[in-house]
C-alpha cells in the first residue's frame, strides 16, 4: 500500500532558517541542492538552497510528512508554483535581523497565498540577534492581522517542533471535537 | 461535577466569556460586587459602552476582583450602543492582568483553575499586546508546552511557584486566557491524519 502524503511548504527569504527547521523535522538524510552562493548572497553564507530541501518523516508504513523548503531567492520562484502543488499549509521563516529579509516576507507570503489559500504562520528567526525586529514589528510590517506570527529559533529542536505544530493547529482550526467539560 | 458546587464565583466570568465569542449572540451582563453595579454589553467579540472605554475596564475589574451575581440576557434591539475604541482583548488584558486580587480571591480561582481536567492552549494572534502584557511570555510558554505534549494540567503549573506574588501573577494571567478563550478543553482524541502526523512530530 502506498503511503499517504502529506506536505508542507517552508518558505522565506535567503538565510532565514529554512533549511535548518527541515533538517530538525526530518527523520532521514535531508535532501538539499545547497550550492555555493554567488553574488549578493555570498555576503550573508556561503551555501544557499537553490532548488529545494526536501525532508521526509515517516509516520508509519502508510503516512508520511514531506517537507519541501523553497529557494529564497526570486530568481528561483518558478520552483515555488512547482512546489506548492498539493500542501496543506506553509511555514515563511523571515530573519528579524535583516530589513531586507522582512522586506521580501510580505512578497512571499502574498506570492503563495494568492495562488493557494494554504493555512499559513509566521516563524520570526534569529531572536538572540541584538538589534532584531520582534515577532510583534515583523507582524506589522506583514499587516495581515489574522497570521500568526511567533518568534522561532529553528536551530533549536524544541522550536522546529512548536513552529509545525503550531500549523497544524492552525490546518485542523474548528474540525476538532473538545471534551465535554463542565468548566466552559 | 456541577459549576455550582465548585465554583459560584466562576460564573460571571465564564457568561463574559461566552459573551466575548465572535460566533456567540453576545450578551448583556449586569453585576453586583462591594464596589457597585456595574454593567458589559459584549456583541461579536467586541464591547458596546454608554460610556468610554474606561468604564468597561472598571467593569472588567470588578469581575476580576470579586465574584459578582450576573444577570445575562441577549442583547436587545434598544442596546446599540456605541463600541469601544480599544480592541476587547486589549481591554480585557489591560483591565483583568492588571487588577490587584485579593489573597481570597487568588485562592478561590487558583482552586478553579487547578480543578480543570487537562486542557490545551490556543494560539491566537496576540503579539499586538506583546508590549504592554507581561505576561505573553509565559503565555506563548504554556502554548507550546500544551503543543509539545498534547494537553497542559494546570494545577501542576500553578503549583510550581516560587511565592505568594508568583501565584497572584499566574492567576492572573490564567484569569485573561481563560475569559479570551484561550484555554479549552482537550480534543477528543481522533485517529485523524493532522493528530497521527502532530503525535510524530512531537515525537522527532
Ligand atoms: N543566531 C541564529 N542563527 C540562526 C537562526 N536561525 C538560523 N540561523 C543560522 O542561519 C544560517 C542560515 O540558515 P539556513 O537554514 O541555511 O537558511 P535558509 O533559509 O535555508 O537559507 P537559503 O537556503 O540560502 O535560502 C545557519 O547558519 C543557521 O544556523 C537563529 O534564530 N539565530
Ligand atoms: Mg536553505
Amino acid at each position: 500500500m502506498a503511503a499517504e502524503i502529506v506536505k508542507i511548504l517552508i518558505a522565506g527569504p535567503v538565510n532565514a532558517g529554512k533549511s535548518t527547521l527541515i533538517r530538525h523535522l526530518s527523520d532521514t538524510e535531508v535532501v538539499s541542492t545547497d550550492k555555493a552562493a554567488l553574488d549578493d548572497v555570498s555576503r550573508l553564507k556561503a551555501q544557499t538552497t537553490v532548488a529545494m530541501d526536501h525532508g521526509i518523516l515517516h509516520v508509519a508504513d502508510d503516512l508520511e510528512l514531506h517537507l519541501y523548503g523553497t529557494p529564497g531567492q526570486r530568481r528561483f520562484s518558478f520552483m515555488w508554483d512547482v512546489l506548492s502543488v498539493g500542501a496543506a499549509g506553509l511555514i515563511c521563516l523571515v530573519d528579524a535581523t535583516s530589513e531586507e529579509s522582512i522586506a521580501e516576507l510580505g512578497y512571499i507570503y502574498d506570492y503563495f497565498r494568492k495562488k493557494t489559500k494554504l493555512p499559513a504562520i509566521v516563524g520570526v528567526t534569529r531572536q538572540d540577534v541584538a538589534g532584531a525586529a520582534t515577532p510583534a514589528e515583523v507582524a506589522e510590517r506583514l499587516n495581515r492581522p489574522d497570521v500568526p506570527v511567533m518568534a522561532c529559533d529553528p536551530r533549536r529542536k524544541e522550536d522546529s517542533k512548536v513552529l509545525a505544530l503550531s500549523l497544524f493547529e492552525l490546518i485542523l482550526k474548528g474540525q476538532e471535537e473538545l471534551e465535554e467539560s463542565d468548566f466552559f | 461535577m456541577s459549576e455550582k458546587s465548585i465554583h459560584p464565583d466562576i460564573e460571571a466570568l465564564r457568561a463574559l466569556r461566552r459573551a466575548l465569542d465572535e460566533e456567540g449572540e453576545g450578551a448583556l451582563l449586569r453585576f453586583s460586587t462591594a464596589d457597585g453595579a456595574g454593567e458589559l454589553n459584549v456583541r461579536r467579540g467586541r464591547f458596546l459602552t454608554r460610556g468610554g472605554d474606561a468604564d468597561v475596564v472598571v467593569a472588567l475589574g470588578m469581575l476580576a476582583a470579586e465574584p459578582a451575581v450576573a444577570s445575562a440576557r441577549p442583547p436587545a434591539e434598544g442596546d446599540e450602543w456605541k463600541l469601544t475604541r480599544e480592541d476587547a482583548r486589549a481591554l480585557v488584558i489591560r483591565a483583568m492582568y492588571g487588577a490587584t486580587l485579593s489573597d481570597e480571591r487568588v485562592l478561590s480561582l487558583s482552586r478553579f483553575f487547578s480543578a480543570m481536567p487537562p486542557i490545551r492552549v490556543r494560539l491566537a494572534p496576540m503579539y499586538p499586546y506583546a508590549d504592554f502584557f507581561p505576561g505573553f511570555t509565559p503565555y506563548m510558554r504554556l502554548h507550546a508546552d500544551s503543543l509539545l505534549q498534547g494537553e497542559v494540567r494546570l494545577a501542576s503549573w500553578l503549583g510550581d511557584v516560587a511565592s505568594a506574588g508568583a501565584a497572584g501573577e499566574k492567576t492572573r494571567l490564567l484569569l485573561v486566557m481563560y475569559v479570551l478563550g484561550l484555554i479549552q478543553p482537550r480534543p477528543k482524541p481522533r485517529p485523524s491524519i493532522f493528530g497521527r502526523l502532530m503525535n510524530a512530530i512531537r515525537g522527532v
